[in-house]
């Protein structure tokens, strides 16, 4: 059943005239159990070849070339103007870098995953998928594969090139032996957003029929849940609930992921070790609680992944 | 040789009974399938596709078990979905193969295949357009493409002319009768459009309250006994009608110009130089000939009465 | 009932319908065309949501645009599926009704009586969101007829309804018809349409293409080659015999079917007077003879082809 026959054989010989309407397939056929695979490449495909991705995509690198950049002039330059930047870790910068890295990343994830169900709800696409050998969980893996992906590019690939710039420039100042496990807890940080972000906007989208609803919808989340948690840590901070004032911030949708960020490269904020004014309410005195953050990281995600199950049903294939 | 079959099968949503007992043999080729509203048909196709997981009873697609292989089944099975759907974002060519390598076909292939099959749906011109773009009958026929990429050998076809305009309808329907003869491809066409069925099916099964009611060959099924024969005016005609009565022949029905004439049995024995088939049938045009030259009535047409699908249809519900 | 005096009606640039003059009659007159045609801005006009550009257009003697006086007399069953999906059947009818000005129990009894004519009274107490697409198209109908309007204008009535409903609505178009009502139907079911009415008016490109009566159209366009197929048990003698006919161009057998015969003629109306005359006394046997192109279908065919 090989598909490369040698030459000689290569079946029996034409008829003169050959029968150009419909013939069948007969070529192989791939056993369906990578759909998911097809749904996700077909996904990068689309979000690649739109212009938005790589406008994105280039804000998303400025955050981890602005250190660069500031490393490098501090490292030819004599004067020793920049040498506040010293005060801050290596892992500071990494997690200034993917703070401001997250903005994009968000950004980004409505451009991919807004119409990710919900423009297939509109054009009725599920009676397609899944009338082919894909189950729902396919269906969806392969859609929240997509997402990630796209996304996990654009948040570990800068940081990898940064991280790579200085391994290769700044071993001998120590940035290996500062922290040795830095690659890991960068690994981690940058895949961490992708994830929430794939699976909490798949569910979103998934209740909508219009992307430019379920977009709207996330930012609403996005954005609300930020404001909400500031209004609650500044009134705990006013009552002098210092800690749970830090904690209260970060629990919002971008808040989660800074918190859980400060918590794996174990830092605090910073402005790549440029001064920041004490009044800004950036300026924390201790990470905040990690329990809370990682309840609220994994409950999105879960309820995400729930509504999306929930809404996506198979059987409405054939309607009566 | 039946290409699907059931025995003894039973569904339920939950504690809902959608079919009951349903034991039936898919043959090859085109069939309707037909019923009114909540007749089952909906639960079979989705049993057939092996979205459903029977209750009881057991059956199989292709030679593959429901139940067990339903990804293998959908593999080698198309749908053409009744709603109007595709995926969004991408131009016909680029759906088509997609829906293609969604079946397992390697890229190269479904690509070289959507190509093929979009020509053969007359949508070659079009292919490179952003399916949104397209009208309602291309819609219809990108919905049949995608259902024909990877070389199905059972195609089910929702309500295939659906919203299409007497043009569209024609085309499509010839499309599928083209794609069912011959071609290796099994059809299931359900439809409320009784001569839709007719133009592309050759057998038909008719449910009713989930169970099935009427099966077999269209043809065999719109015979009429007796001798009986359909009858076009050119214009309605009194006179052709009494004349008919005093022949002795039996005025069955009459709509507008088109009536229906009951011939007594014993009648004219067919002339002695018949050669081959229509020899038993009697000599119809003679008797209706003559009929109308006394009235004055011109004949537009006339053949042996055959029922319309729609009465078949409408008998085996009762 | 229906009057439209060289009416057009453009959007922008883009033909809706183009300097359109018709009477529509009571009875039952179907609209037909391919999508597209404008038959979707001729139901528009006279249900008096669009103006026309130029022209006229008069139903019941009025100008129906914004016009409540013609609102009242007129039934619209529109196309597009649009429902309060929260709603009852019930309900949704009885809203509409209300909006026509019906109240108390002349209300009641006319979402009743709406309900029973469109065979939705076991159902009208269900949500529409349930409703399965014949439900909502009687629905649709049920709100149409229920300020019992002199002019019902029904566009693609019957989608979506299983054959036994398609019956049982064209039978009730019929009843409404003949209690002396203005029906236009628009539909693409040719033979469903051919069953209901003879009168028909055919749209194509923004154009009225032919109006009136279906035999009579027939008949004009009979001067265009005509296919007639026979069935004989000796069908090359038949064939040579109507050769002879002046009128004939062609005679053919079906190399599948060896008792098939198929003619071409000139002049079907001769060819169809001559017929009986030449198998009486060329003692023919012929078991059955039609045109293809004797149908609806053809007509539609060969005009919206023709231009």
């Amino acid at each position: 059943m090989s598909s490369i026959r040698p030459l000689e054989s290569a079946g029996p010989a034409p008829a003169p005239i050959a029968d150009t309407s419909y013939r069948n397939y007969d070529g192989p056929l791939r056993p369906p159990r990578f759909g998911w695979w097809i749904v996700a490449r077909m996904m990068t495909r689309l979000a690649w070849k739109r212009k938005g991705f790589w406008v994105l995509l280039f804000f998303s690198l400025m955050p981890y070339l602005l250190p660069a950049f500031l490393l490098y002039i501090r490292s030819q330059d004599q004067t020793r103007l920049l040498d506040m930047l010293a005060q801050r870790s290596f892992s500071g910068i990494f997690y200034d870098a993917f703070a401001g890295a997250q903005l994009w990343i968000f950004l980004l994830a409505l451009l991919v995953g807004a119409a990710s169900i919900s423009g297939d709800n509109r054009a009725n696409a599920l009676q397609i998928y899944l009338s082919k050998p894909l189950t729902k969980n396919s269906y969806l893996l392969g859609k929240w594969t997509g997402i990630f992906g796209v996304l996990a590019a654009a948040s570990l690939l800068p940081a990898a090139l940064l991280y790579l710039y200085c391994w290769g420039s700044f071993t001998d100042e120590g940035f290996l032996s500062e922290n040795p496990y830095l690659w890991l807890q960068v690994l981690t940080a940058t895949l961490l957003p992708p994830a929430l972000h794939a699976s909490f906007l798949l569910g979103v989208s998934a209740w909508f029929k219009r992307p430019l609803l379920a977009g709207g919808i996330y930012a609403g989340i996005y954005f609300g849940s930020q404001i909400l948690a500031g209004i609650v840590s500044l009134i705990l901070r006013r009552v002098g609930q210092d800690e749970a004032s830090v904690t209260a911030l970060h629990c919002s949708v971008p808040g989660v992921l800074r918190g859980l960020g400060q918590h794996l490269v174990d830092t605090l904020p910073g402005f790549y070790g440029l001064p920041i004014r004490a009044a800004n309410p950036m300026s924390q005195s201790a990470k905040p609680e990690l329990l809370p953050l990682v309840l609220l990281c994994v409950g999105l995600v879960v309820l995400g992944l729930v509504l999306a199950r929930v809404r996506v049903r198979a059987v409405e294939v054939v309607r009566g | 040789m039946s290409i699907a079959s059931l025995h003894n099968l039973t569904v339920r949503y939950g504690r809902r009974t959608a079919v009951s007992d349903l034991s039936v043999e898919i043959p090859e080729g085109a069939v309707g399938l037909l019923g009114p509203n909540g007749a089952g048909k909906t639960t079979l196709l989705k049993t057939l596709m092996g979205f459903i997981r029977p209750a009881s009873g057991s059956g199989e697609v292709l030679g593959l078990r429901l139940g067990r292989e339903g990804l293998r089944i959908r593999q080698r099975v198309g749908l053409m979905p009744e709603l109007d759907c595709h995926i969004p974002g991408m131009n016909a060519v680029s759906f088509v193969s997609f829906a293609g390598e969604l079946c397992g076909m390697p890229s190269a292939q479904a690509l070289r295949r959507a190509h093929e099959v979009l020509e053969y749906c007359g949508l070659g011109e079009a292919r490179y357009r952003d399916v949104e773009t397209y009208s309602q009958g291309m819609r219809q026929r990108i919905k049949l493409a995608q259902a024909l990429v990877h070389g199905p050998s059972l195609v089910f076809l929702d309500e295939p002319t659906n919203g299409l305009d007497p043009e569209g309808r024609d085309q499509m329907l010839a499309l599928v009768r083209d794609v069912s003869h011959g071609k290796g491809v099994n059809v299931v066409v359900s439809s409320h459009l009784l001569p839709d069925i007719e133009r592309t099916c050759d057998r038909v099964i008719v449910m009713k309250g989930g169970a099935v009611v009427a099966e077999g060959e269209i043809a065999a099924l719109r015979e009429v006994a007796g001798s009986q024969v359909d009858v076009e005016l050119r214009e309605p005609s009194e006179g052709f009608l009494a004349a008919c009565r005093v022949r002795g022949l039996a005025v069955l029905s009459v709509t507008g110009p088109r009536i229906r004439l009951g011939f007594p049995e014993p009648l004219a024995v067919p002339q002695a130089r018949e050669v081959s088939t229509p020899a038993s049938s009697p000599d119809f045009a003679r008797v209706l000939f003559s009929v109308a030259r006394e009235a004055g009535a011109q004949v537009r047409g006339f053949h042996p009465a055959r029922r319309s699908l729609e009465d078949v249809f409408l008998e085996a519900l009762e | 009932m229906i009057l439209l005096d060289h009416a057009s009606r453009w959007y922008g640039q883009v033909m809706g319908l183009n300097d359109v003059s018709c009477v529509v009659p009571a009875g039952i007159t179907a609209l037909l065309g391919p999508n597209g045609a404008g038959k979707s801005t001729f139901m528009k006009l006279v249900s008096g949501q669009l103006r026309p550009t130029t022209g006229k257009v008069a139903v019941l003697g009025e100008r129906p645009f914004a016009n409540g006086r013609v609102f009242r007399r007129l039934g619209y069953c529109p196309e597009v599926d649009s429902f309060y999906e929260e709603m009852t059947g019930r309900e949704f009818v009885t809203l509409l009704a209300t909006l026509g000005g019906f109240r108390g129990d002349a209300l009641r009894q006319a979402v009743q009586h709406s309900l029973e004519q469109v065979g939705m009274l076991p159902n009208a107490d269900r949500r529409i969101g349930g409703y399965s697409k014949g439900m909502r198209q009687r629905i649709k109908m049920a709100q149409a007829l229920v300020h019992d309007p002199e002019v019902l204008l029904l566009d693609e009535p019957f989608n979506g309804l299983d054959p036994v409903g398609r019956r049982e609505m064209t039978d009730l178009v019929r009843s409404l018809a003949e209690s002396g009502k203005c029906v236009l139907v628009s539909s693409h079911i040719l033979y469903e349409v051919e069953h209901m009415t003879r009168s028909i008016l055919l749209i194509h490109r923004g154009r009225l293409l032919a109006q009136g009566d279906l035999y009579h159209i027939r008949g004009l366009i009979d001067r265009h080659p005509h296919r007639i197929a026979l069935r004989s048990n000796t069908p090359r003698e038949l064939g040579r015999a109507l050769l002879g006919l002046e009128h004939v161009v062609s005679a053919r057998l079906d190399d599948r079917d060896p008792c098939r015969l198929e003619v071409q003629t000139r002049d079907p109306e001769s060819f169809y007077s001559t017929l009986p005359a030449l198998v009486l006394d060329g003692g023919f046997h012929v078991t059955e003879f039609e045109s293809p192109d004797n149908n609806l279908e053809a007509v539609f065919r060969y005009l919206t082809e023709q231009s």
